[in-house]
């Protein structure tokens, strides 16, 4: 990135690190980590043009957490599902936005952000 | 398709008239949007809408008090009526200077707290029914980093965003079954009438000693706001809502 001129990272951490859950506390350990690493990376490499942000998705349907199909964690998802002010559960497809926005130069000003894209679940569960 | 595409809507941005609202009109209409801009000076509202207009960009001006509620309501009827539909609003309209908090008289307290915070809720409140009859909408508060650390003169101001913020995450639950998101963006220095960075009237020591401490070694200026605009006001941001959005190039977590 130095030799590139400057560079973005983007952590993909979790929204889970606004709200814990008991079974997941070392996951929850690391995330949190990541949040705290991205301040500080950011303040670290700011001299460098090097932006460092995070984005805390919140549930999306992935292999690690399928959100329908046959294995679809059933419980979980219905509830949050339900719980959340969008309505439904991510896709991956819902972070082509903002990852555009964070990968490219309209984030010069954006760095050492936290940025939950959950569909407002943390706030409703 | 481009997600971040907006031809059709139509966005209020209050204190559209310049600075920050101006930058961010102008970041829309790049995607496509029509802005109607909403401030109360006319003069500076003649000149936003005629400096959008030979950007090709479709632009209303609509003169309006926000902390008055007739005044909003015909704001919005207006804009309404003048651009067909309303899609977005940014409650962008604020007023902030020093004050210490023991020589605030009530009076200017109330003032402070009607525009910069009262406005946002009546703004949101009138643009309800538009959004609504459009099928959704997309509400964008912009903050103030302040609300991340806090400024010994700036007790009204940070108690008036700090209510913007709590206000963004409710709004978000209580109208996300109407397809309606609503999320925050919090800039930090940015070079704008209210806080001038550079020229005649810069605030020196302030902006010298944020620049030499911020991660990116700089002010902002309006145009830095366009691609956050751009993402919470189109289809790309539809799973972002109730978020608080801290973009001032990491000032707020170096002083």
């Amino acid at each position: 990135m130095i030799k590139a001129g400057g560079g973005k990272i983007i952590n993909v951490g979790s929204a889970i690190t606004k709200k814990g859950f008991g079974k997941l506390v070392h996951y929850a350990a690391a995330k949190g980590g990541m949040d705290h690493m991205t301040q500080s990376l950011a303040r670290a490499w700011g001299k460098d043009n090097i932006q460092v942000n995070a984005v805390l998705p919140g549930l999306v349907h992935t292999e690690m957490m399928p959100c329908f199909g046959p294995d679809k964690i059933g419980p979980v998802v219905d509830y949050i599902t339900k719980k959340s002010p969008v309505g439904r559960y991510g896709m991956p497809d819902d972070f082509e936005g903002l990852s555009v926005l964070l990968s490219s130069e309209a984030s010069s000003f954006i760095t050492g952000s936290i940025i939950v894209a959950d569909g407002g679940m943390t706030l409703a569960i | 398709m481009d997600f971040f595409d907006l031809t059709g809507k139509v966005a209020i941005i209050t204190g559209g008239n310049g600075g920050l609202g101006l930058g961010i009109a102008k970041g829309l209409a790049k995607e496509g949007c029509a802005v109607s801009l909403v401030g109360r000076n006319q003069d500076k509202i003649d000149k936003a809408v005629a400096e959008m207009e030979a950007l090709g960009a479709k632009a209303i001006g609509v003169q309006c008090d926000v902390s008055k509620e007739d005044d909003v309501n015909r704001m919005v009827e207006e804009t309404a009526k003048q651009l067909g539909r309303i899609d977005i609003l940014f409650n962008n309209a604020a007023i902030s200077w020093g004050i210490a908090p023991e020589k605030m008289t009530l009076e200017e307290w109330d003032k402070f707290i009607a525009i910069d915070l009262t406005s946002c809720f009546l703004c949101a409140k009138a643009c309800y029914p538009e959004m609504i009859k459009a099928g959704g909408g997309k509400i964008i508060n912009v903050g103030s980093a302040i609300t991340k650390k806090g400024f010994g003169k700036l007790v009204h101001y940070a108690a008036a965003k700090g209510g913007m913020d709590h206000m963004t995450q409710s709004l978000a639950r209580a109208w996300g079954k109407d397809n309606i998101q609503v999320n925050a963006v919090l800039p930090g220095l940015v070079h704008t009438e209210m806080m001038p960075c550079f020229g005649p009237d810069k605030i020196g020591p302030l902006v010298d000693y944020a620049v030499k401490k911020s991660p990116v070694n700089r002010y902002g200026m309006p145009d830095d706001f366009e691609g956050i605009s751009v993402l919470l006001s189109s289809e790309a941001s539809s799973f972002i809502t109730g978020s608080i959005i801290v973009a001032d190039g990491g000032l707020t977590l170096a002083i």
